[in-house]
C-alpha cells in the first residue's frame, strides 16, 4: 500500500513541471521583448506579444501555483522512501536537482516578496529553475534511486 | 462608363468640406436630387469628413457633370468650385474608387473607418434604388479590393506620431493604461500632446509640476489633473507609472541615483520615462537600471520613422493591388458592354 504516496509523488510534479514550463516559456518572450524595449527597438514582429506587465504577472502566477505542488511533490517522494527504504533522502542526482529546482523558486518567491524583485532578473532565475528541473528529467536516467524499472 | 465628381482633404479646406458633408439621414434626399437635375440612371454619393463624391453612371457625361458641380455650389454658396473639384472618368474613376477603399486616399493612410464608410454610402443608394448593375458591380468590388488590400498588406499598421508611438510603448510595458498614473514635469506644448494620447487611452490621475507653478496650474486645469510645485513633483515619482519629462533646464535635472532611489520604493514595478526635453532632462544612464524604460525625442522619432517607411512600402504594395483590380474592373466592363458574358477573377494570392 506504500505505492499510493508514489502515485501522489509523480503526478504532483508532473503538474507543477507543466506549469514551470509555461513560465519559461513566457518567460524567453519576456526576456526578448523587454530586450528590445529597453534598446528602443519595436519591430512590428514582437508587437502582438502582450505586456511586458502582463507577461511578468503570468510568470509570478504560475510559479506561486506550482510551488506548493513542488514541494508537496517532494515530500511525498521523500515519505514514500521512507516507508520503502527507511530513509527520506539519499542525495542521488535526481534528489540533488529537485532540491535546487525546489531552492530557486523558494528564492524566486522570497526576492519579490521580500524585496520587490520584478523583472529581468527574476525571469532569469525563473528559466534557471526551469534549466535545473530539465537537468533532474534527465538525471532520472542515471539515478539509482529513480530507476522506473526493476527496484521500484 | 462610370465617372466620379467630388472634393477631399487633398482638394479643398476644412470649412468647405463641412458645408458640403451630408448627413446619413439626407443622404436620400440628396440621391434624389441628384438624379433629377443630373438625369444620371445610378447615382452612389460617398460623404465622410474628408471627402465628399459622386459616383455616378449616364448616357449624357458632360450634363450630369456641370449639373452635380451647380448643386455643390449652391449647397456650399460658392461661385466657382472648379479648383476645389477633381473629375475622373472610366477607368480613372474605377482606380480613384478602389484606392479610397483601400485606404490609400485616407488623410491617415491605411486607416480601416473608410471601408465601413463606403459600404454605408453604397448600401443608402442601393436601398433607395438608385444603383443599377454597373455600380452595384462597382461597390461590391471596391469593398472587396479593400479588404484585399488589408489583408494582405501592412498598410496601417502602427502609429505615426511621437505621442501616438509612446502611448504604444507605454502600453507594450503596462498593458492596460487604465489607472496608470501619468505625470507631466515641465509644462512643454510637446508634453501637452503626449499627454493628450496617454489620457485618451484612460490613463487615470495626472499631476503636473512646473518651475512656474502658475503654469502648471492652467495645464492641470485642462486635464483635470493635480498641480504641484516642482520639487513637489520629484518627491512624487515613486506614486506614477509614466513620466513625462519637458523643462526647459539647461542640463540633466534627473540622475540614475534618483531613479534608483525610487524605484526601491516602487517595489520593482516599471517606470516609463518619455523624456522630450532639449536639451535632455534626463540622464541617459537612466535607462540601464532595472524596469525603467527611457525613452528621448530621437528615440521615438527614430520609431517614427521606422513606421513611416515601412508604412510607403505598404502603400507601394497597396497601389499594385489597386492597379491589377483596375485593370480586371475594366476588361470585365468592356467586356459587358459588348454583351459577353464574363466574371470578374478572385486573385488568390
Amino acid at each position: 500500500m506504500d505505492n499510493k504516496w508514489l502515485y501522489l509523488h509523480i503526478p504532483l510534479l508532473i503538474i507543477s513541471y507543466l506549469l514551470l514550463l509555461a513560465a519559461a516559456a513566457v518567460g524567453l518572450l519576456f526576456i526578448i521583448q523587454e530586450r528590445r524595449i529597453k534598446q528602443h527597438r519595436t519591430l512590428a514582429a514582437t508587437s502582438r506579444l502582450p505586456s511586458l506587465d502582463a507577461m511578468e504577472q503570468f510568470i509570478y502566477h504560475m510559479i506561486f501555483i506550482s510551488f506548493p505542488l513542488l514541494t508537496w511533490g517532494i515530500l511525498f517522494g521523500a515519505h514514500w522512501a521512507y516507508r520503502t527504504r527507511g530513509r527520506f533522502w539519499g542525495w542521488d542526482p535526481t534528489e540533488t536537482f529537485s532540491f535546487i529546482t525546489w531552492l530557486i523558486y523558494a528564492i524566486y518567491l522570497g526576492l519579490r516578496w521580500g524585496c520587490g524583485w520584478r523583472g529581468r532578473r527574476s525571469t532569469y532565475l525563473a528559466l534557471a529553475g526551469f534549466a535545473i528541473i530539465l537537468m533532474s528529467l534527465l538525471a532520472l536516467q542515471f539515478s539509482p534511486l529513480h530507476t522506473h524499472g526493476g527496484r521500484l | 462608363m462610370p465617372f466620379v465628381l467630388g472634393l477631399s482633404h487633398h482638394t479643398a479646406p476644412l470649412d468647405l468640406r463641412e458645408k458640403l458633408a451630408i448627413q446619413p439621414h439626407r443622404l436620400g434626399d440628396m440621391l434624389k436630387q441628384l438624379k433629377e437635375e443630373a438625369k444620371a440612371q445610378e447615382l452612389v454619393c460617398l460623404s465622410t469628413c474628408n471627402r465628399t463624391e459622386v459616383y455616378a453612371q449616364t448616357t449624357n457625361r458632360a450634363f450630369a457633370r456641370e449639373a452635380i458641380k451647380r448643386l455643390f455650389e449652391t449647397q456650399s454658396d460658392r461661385t466657382s468650385l472648379a479648383t476645389h473639384l477633381y473629375y475622373h472618368e472610366s477607368e480613372e474613376a474605377v482606380r480613384h474608387l478602389f484606392s479610397v477603399a483601400a485606404g490609400l486616399d485616407s488623410m491617415v493612410q491605411g486607416e480601416h473607418e473608410i471601408l465601413a464608410q463606403v459600404k454605408q454610402a453604397y448600401l443608402a443608394a442601393h436601398k433607395g434604388g438608385f444603383t443599377g448593375k454597373l455600380l452595384n458591380v462597382l461597390f461590391q468590388r471596391s469593398l472587396y479590393v479593400g479588404k484585399r488590400v488589408r489583408t494582405k498588406t501592412g498598410l496601417g499598421a502602427g502609429a505615426a506620431s511621437v505621442g501616438s508611438i509612446a502611448v504604444g510603448m507605454a502600453e507594450r510595458i503596462f498593458g492596460n493604461l487604465e489607472n496608470r498614473t501619468v505625470m507631466i514635469l515641465g509644462a512643454g506644448q510637446m508634453a501637452e500632446v503626449t499627454a493628450k494620447h496617454l489620457l485618451a487611452q484612460k490613463a487615470r490621475s495626472l499631476l503636473v509640476a512646473n518651475r512656474t507653478f502658475e503654469h502648471a496650474c492652467a495645464l492641470a486645469k485642462e486635464f483635470g489633473g493635480t498641480a504641484m510645485h516642482f520639487e513637489e513633483g520629484l518627491r512624487q515619482m515613486a506614486g506614477v507609472d509614466i513620466i513625462i519629462c519637458s523643462t526647459a533646464a539647461p542640463h540633466t535635472i534627473i540622475s540614475p541615483e534618483h531613479i534608483r532611489g525610487i524605484m526601491e520604493k516602487r517595489k520593482g514595478r516599471s517606470l516609463f520615462l518619455i523624456d522630450i526635453a532639449m536639451p535632455r532632462d534626463v540622464d541617459p544612464a537612466v535607462n540601464d537600471i532595472e524596469n525603467v524604460y527611457l525613452y528621448n525625442i530621437d528615440d521615438l522619432q527614430q520609431i517614427v520613422n521606422e513606421n513611416q517607411a515601412r508604412r510607403s512600402k505598404e502603400a507601394l504594395l497597396a497601389e499594385r493591388i489597386v492597379q491589377d483590380e483596375t485593370h480586371e474592373f475594366t476588361r470585365w466592363l468592356r467586356a459587358h458592354r459588348e454583351g459577353l458574358q464574363t466574371g470578374l477573377k478572385h486573385a488568390n494570392s
